[in-house]
């Protein structure tokens, strides 16, 4: 029972310190049996990813109901809605492509280093860790898909989270409002550029160490800055919910409302961090080539 | 009546699916930290009840028409810190807690089982308070360090809401076994 109880602690020990590594981003640092942990724990994701599929049904069963229990002229009218937010999205997206195609163009001008995301993909959200005090979820994509650790990921409104762990079909995601997790952000508004962090609340993030002197009004639209490469710049994280400054602190208090649906078990987009030269010059030739087909 | 491995393997499948289920959007947030700790309930009930259990998956650990000399207590705790590592990834903890935790919980069920099968249903429910809430003590420290995870009431309320349905828990055991008992 003894050797039991100090190979757990070892174990703790060494996994502990290899997933702090991960999270921070530093996969390529672990080694030894921190890695070898690592593996397993990948390997072992795949194994558990049934019983958050079972976990999940009631809910999938019950959405099922719904859809079938849907009169006709409901149905109508979504297909309606959805016909007109797709022409929406339509008209946005010729206007986006051939933006992207001229400010490619305009980088490699300017010699600059172009930053592109590349390819999203859709994911699943198959589960959600019991721990009320852990935010984070189990995504039914992995490294067969081409997810791998510090992939950002999206929803349809903003910055959702990110992948920490990854196994063959499924991976770990941690969420922006974990205790752990910081973003570099800027304001959309002024540019400023700041750390939004999480603090284990599902509907709020703080901004940390923010000068009492920054330009920061409630409403403001909190942006990823693309900084460090792991998330993508532009994306919205949140907008400010409260700022305070006080005598006593030389730092602003803010806090901000994720604009990420967080709580909604859907689907999500899992990114890839930004591509190198070469492949966003190729992007902007495509997303011209593009924009031009669609006129 | 149910056959005894199958009933306790369906048992320990519905506690796993039952310790990641996640609660309706509407549900209040305290709810979420008052959730019985399924699998303990049930790794304590099997304990208990070891042996008439010793079909199915969990032949391995006896031996077989030999007098058990440890033997069997040592198979039953290293099998449980095993299947730690499968909890550990489930509920994303580090490598090494759930086993530890189980096997502990294990070996003093095991090394105290004459006494325990005394107990009136008080007193195993003030037993089931007292390790469960030790056990959340520990995952809560680990947590704490690992993930800087603050400390709160959630270990008093698990141990608690675990206490409170170890009752149903056992009697619905029993009553699907037609009525068995401890032996």
């Amino acid at each position: 029972m003894v050797t039991l109880l100090v190979m757990s602690g070892v174990l703790v020990w060494l996994d502990s310190s290899g997933r702090r590594l991960v999270q921070s981003g530093s996969v390529d640092r672990l080694e030894g049996t921190a890695k070898g942990l690592w593996h397993i724990r990948g390997s072992a994701l795949s194994l558990v990813a049934p019983v958050y599929r079972i976990a999940k049904a009631p809910y999938v069963f019950y959405d099922l109901m719904s859809d079938i229990s849907s009169d006709r002229q409901s149905l109508l009218q979504q297909r309606e809605h959805l016909n007109t937010r797709l022409l929406h999205l339509e008209e946005s997206q010729q206007r986006i492509l051939y933006l992207q195609a001229e400010n490619a163009r305009l980088r490699q001008l300017l010699g600059s280093k172009a930053q592109l995301p590349s390819q999203a993909m859709i994911a699943e959200i198959i589960g959600v860790p019991p721990d009320p005090e852990r935010a984070a979820v189990i995504i039914d994509k992995g490294q067969a898909d081409g997810v791998l650790p510090g992939h950002a990921v999206v929803d349809a409104q903003g910055l959702f989270g990110q992948v920490v762990d990854v196994s063959n079909s499924t991976s770990w995601v941690i969420l922006i409002t974990d205790r752990e997790h910081a973003i570099p952000a800027r304001n959309s508004r002024t540019g400023v550029r700041m750390i939004v962090g999480g603090i284990g609340i599902s509907d709020r993030l703080v901004l940390e160490d923010l000068p009492a002197s920054t330009d920061l009004q409630e409403g403001d639209l909190i942006e990823t800055s693309g900084l460090g490469g792991r998330f993508p710049p532009g994306y919205p994280v949140g907008s400010v919910a409260t700022v305070e400054a006080t005598q006593d602190s030389p730092y602003l208090q803010a806090s901000l409302e994720p604009t990420a649906a967080l709580l909604k078990i859907g689907h999500v987009l899992v990114i890839a961090p930004a591509a190198t030269d070469n492949e966003a010059a190729d992007f902007g030739e495509t997303a011209l080539s593009a924009a031009k087909d669609a006129g | 009546m149910v056959s005894n491995g199958l009933f306790m393997t369906a048992l320990i499948a519905t506690s796993l699916v039952f310790s990641v289920f996640h609660l309706p959007q509407a549900a209040p947030d305290w709810l979420g930290y008052c959730r019985p700790e399924w699998i303990l309930l049930t790794l304590i009930l099997w304990v208990q009840y070891i042996p008439a259990y010793r079909g199915g998956l969990f032949a391995l650990m006896f031996t077989k028409n030999a007098s058990d000399d440890g033997t069997t207590a040592r198979r039953v705790l290293v099998v449980l810190w095993g299947l730690g590592f499968y909890l550990d990834t489930l509920l994303g903890d580090p490598f090494g807690l759930n086993g530890a935790i189980c096997a502990s919980i294990a070996f003093y069920l095991l090394r105290f089982r004459d006494r325990l099968q005394m107990q009136t249903l008080l007193q195993q429910m003030i037993m089931i308070f007292i390790m469960i809430f030790l056990a959340e003590i520990v995952r809560t420290y680990v947590r704490n360090s690992v993930t800087g995870q603050p400390w709160g009431l959630q270990p008093l309320a698990v141990a608690g809401s675990s206490m409170l349905f170890w009752p149903l828990y056992m009697l619905t055991a029993e009553r699907m076994l037609g009525g068995q008992r401890r032996t």
